[in-house]
């Protein structure tokens, strides 16, 4: 199978390390994007992505040969059809993950290659968790959420700022709000799928199926890719600011309508949007964005202290409406 | 449409998200463990069980207690991530140690000089750019203070400290004897000179920029109502306390530190990181913080096998500055203090940082994680007038201990 689409361009604007930690070719051919920048830890899956950016390589590529190798020890092999594989670390130190692009009579093309530490589950998290057994008060809610967010995501979400430098932390602490509602609204294995699916209607150039697929968020904060379009973190916007119905029915039928729009620009934008939102450090990138870009637009002045504090919340509670089902139309 | 909710944003997940990220280190018992452990054990031998009389300034009359404890091991090229710290974060009253502030503000504006255009014509830009450093990054108490009866100014005289040569830019000879002097004998009157050419603007402007204070932070986490946690100067050594800002074990005090920020400072001296782009500079540093010292009036460590100790150090001292000052306005009792880096050197273990580095690496696949056998470490706090001949076997014991422990991983 060749180089599908949605691995043959890094967003546009982008470099690699933008989506993950990434491993770029010395020719700039390809790249390798790991989910997780390191350290892993041990039995967390952690998802890795080939990108082939240059047309006569992806032309040859006909597979993927992944090892995984732990301290140095016999690696794991594996081969794949798609530049996509997952592994999830069997013990704590260092980890040497690398892919070899395979051509048709299984003759190396390019290889990629990352070193990784290895570590346990976070222990101020586990500690908390444990606390919080016998809490009668505030604890952790959800500890597999909290699991996967501080540890695959911790470094992704404490880099997020807001579009105005501010004092405080109230930004911060209204896109993490985001994602780990994102997070737990579905499980990784959901998220994944349908990523795999929008994958597969790009790929086929299904637009039936891409419209209906993007009635879902996407990835770990739920980003709906036509709001990404119409809010991107650099360029012109893809699609028109379009504010949408808050009355349930309309609000559907006004999304699909959206969303036939967004099916409609061109493949590479698409791919672009996909990417977007596939990987986890960028998608929480482009949450915050999001959110910066709604604040300015219906309560520009307003600073995220105020957001979340003032007014009862009632700012954030609308921002958060608009990051989910809109924009919506307000008046 | 209804309000129902904001986004979901309980205490326990703001807790959650300001956990910091996941470290490299593999999973080993924490060199914390040991010393909390050990400083609980030993407490009556660097805790007076009887304290002095302290004057009536002081916030907290039970803070003598609180003697603070700073380990970091130091991997080849970096730290490691096994740090520990007892009452760390407390903002003390740390005397003649917090002039290794001054050597690392002398440093970075050394390496500053280095780093921008030479001649004269643009001495007066460098000036300026230094001036707008110090507006935006010095402490507003700092900026905003009354110089009118200080001999430091808040910027540095440029003149006295730097001399241009040719094509190189070195401290002038007579600070450069002064910085010296300030370390190697810990001269009052050498810091003075130094402090009052450095200026205080530069050095809290340097300080805030490598994150050793944060102005944000009360002074201790137990102490509220007032700002300011880390390294803080706004003293010369001599005469003149300039702003005094709120601490932990003394009253209102200009010569400040925690030992967890000076435990890092000595730490990114010792890995050449300060100044970040002048190796020669960090060279000159350490080259001041050697031991043994030598010359006329140097000091001896706290620690040294050549002052009366009960216990012997399972390590050598490699670097290392003393602090020793008095409490409130009367200047008693005094308290001690020491920044220092050690190498672990146990004379009947001699591979015990060989075994614990195979505990992390086991196949010895990753030499960057391994650790050097250097530790930083800083103390402060510490009543050492009134604990007897032996005075500062408690803190040897607890270092001894902690650390033979943590490098064999003994349960704790």
């Amino acid at each position: 199978m060749a180089v599908r689409k949605t691995e043959t361009r890094i967003p546009t604007g982008l470099v690699a390390s933008d989506l993950g930690e990434s491993f770029v070719a010395a020719d700039g051919r390809c790249a390798l994007v790991s989910f997780i920048t390191s350290p892993l830890v041990v039995n967390r899956e952690n998802p890795y992505v080939v990108f082939v950016t240059d047309a006569g390589l992806a032309a040859q590529a006909q597979s993927f040969e992944w090892s995984f190798s732990e301290n140095g020890g016999t690696a794991t092999t594996q081969t794949t059809e798609v530049g996509e594989a997952v592994y999830s670390p069997q013990g704590t130190g260092s980890l040497s993950a690398s892919v070899r692009i395979l051509d048709g009579t299984s003759t190396e093309q390019a290889s990629l290659s990352l070193t990784q530490a290895m570590v346990p589950l976070h222990p101020g998290l586990e500690a908390m968790i444990d606390a919080a057994k016998d809490d009668t008060g505030p604890s952790v809610s959800d500890p597999d959420v909290a699991r996967e967010l501080v540890n695959d995501y911790n470094i992704y979400y404490q880099a997020v700022s807001p579009p105005t430098p501010e004092t405080g932390d109230a930004f911060q602490q209204f896109v993490f709000s985001l994602l780990f509602e994102g997070a737990s609204k579905r499980t990784l294995a959901e998220r994944k799928q349908l990523i795999e699916d929008l994958a597969g209607a790009l790929d086929s150039a299904d637009n039936d199926d891409f419209v209906n697929q993007t009635a879902e968020g996407v990835g770990v904060c739920n980003i709906r890719l036509p709001l990404l379009a119409m809010m991107p973190s650099s360029g012109a916007p893809l699609l028109p600011w379009t504010e949408l119905p808050q009355p349930a029915a309309q609000n559907e039928y006004a999304d699909q309508q959206l969303r036939q729009k967004f099916a409609a620009l061109d493949e590479a934008t698409l791919i672009d949007c996909f990417n977007l939102a596939r990987f986890p450090k960028s998608n929480i990138t482009q949450c915050a964005y999001i959110i910066g870009a709604l604040r300015d637009h219906y309560f520009a002045g307003t600073n995220f202290n105020d957001v979340l504090t003032g007014m009862s919340g009632t700012r954030a509670f609308w921002i958060a409406m608009h990051f989910r089902q809109g924009p919506l139309i307000t008046t | 449409m209804c309000k129902t909710t904001t986004p979901p944003r309980p205490a326990a997940q703001d807790a959650i998200r300001k956990l910091p990220p996941n470290t490299n280190a593999p999973a080993v018992i924490p060199l914390q463990s040991y010393l909390a452990k050990y400083s609980t054990q030993f407490v009556n031998d660097f805790v007076p069980a009887t304290p002095p009389a302290f004057p009536p300034d002081l916030p907290d009359p039970l803070a003598y207690k609180r003697v603070a404890f700073s380990l970091l091991p130091l991997r080849a090229n970096a730290v490691s991530p096994y740090y520990a710290g007892i009452f760390d974060d407390d903002t003390d009253f740390s005397a003649s140690l917090v002039k290794v502030a001054v050597l690392f503000a002398a440093g970075q504006l050394l390496a500053a000089a280095k780093a921008a255009p030479l001649g004269a014509a643009n001495a007066a830009s460098f000036n300026n750019a230094v001036k707008v450093e110090i507006t935006a990054n010095a402490d507003p108490r700092v900026r905003n203070a009354n110089y009118s009866s200080s001999p430091v100014g808040l910027l540095p005289k440029m003149s006295t400290i730097l001399q241009v040569s040719g094509s190189s830019v070195t401290f002038t000879p007579t600070f450069n004897t002064n910085l010296s002097q300030m370390i190697v004998r810990s001269s009052d009157s050498a810091s003075a000179f130094c402090i009052n050419r450095l200026g205080y603007g530069y050095i809290s402007a340097v300080l805030n920029e490598k994150n050793f204070f944060d102005s944000t932070l009360t002074p201790g986490p137990t102490m509220t109502g007032a700002t300011g946690r880390g390294i803080w100067l706004t003293a010369n050594y001599a005469s003149d306390f300039l702003v005094r800002i709120r601490c932990v074990n003394d009253h209102p005090d200009s010569q400040l530190a925690t030992t967890r920020q000076m435990c890092r400072l000595f730490s990114m001296i010792r890995l050449k990181q300060l100044p970040e782009t002048d190796i020669d500079t960090n060279t000159l540093m350490q080259s001041l913080l050697n031991e043994p010292k030598t010359g006329p009036e140097h000091t001896t460590p706290w620690l040294s096998p050549n002052r009366p100790l009960g216990v012997t150090p399972l390590f050598t001292i490699l670097q290392d500055k003393i602090g020793v000052g008095g409490l409130g306005a009367a200047r008693k009792p005094s308290v001690y203090s020491e920044g220092l880096i050690i190498k672990w050197n146990n004379p009947d273990k001699p591979s015990q940082v060989d075994g614990f580095n195979k505990i992390i690496d086991h196949e010895n696949s990753n030499p960057n994680i391994h650790l050097s056998g250097e530790f930083a470490v800083c103390w402060q706090n510490l009543l050492a007038d009134d604990l007897g001949a032996t005075n500062f076997d408690g803190i040897i014991e607890v270092l001894n201990n902690s650390i033979s422990d943590f490098l064999d991983q003994k349960a704790v």
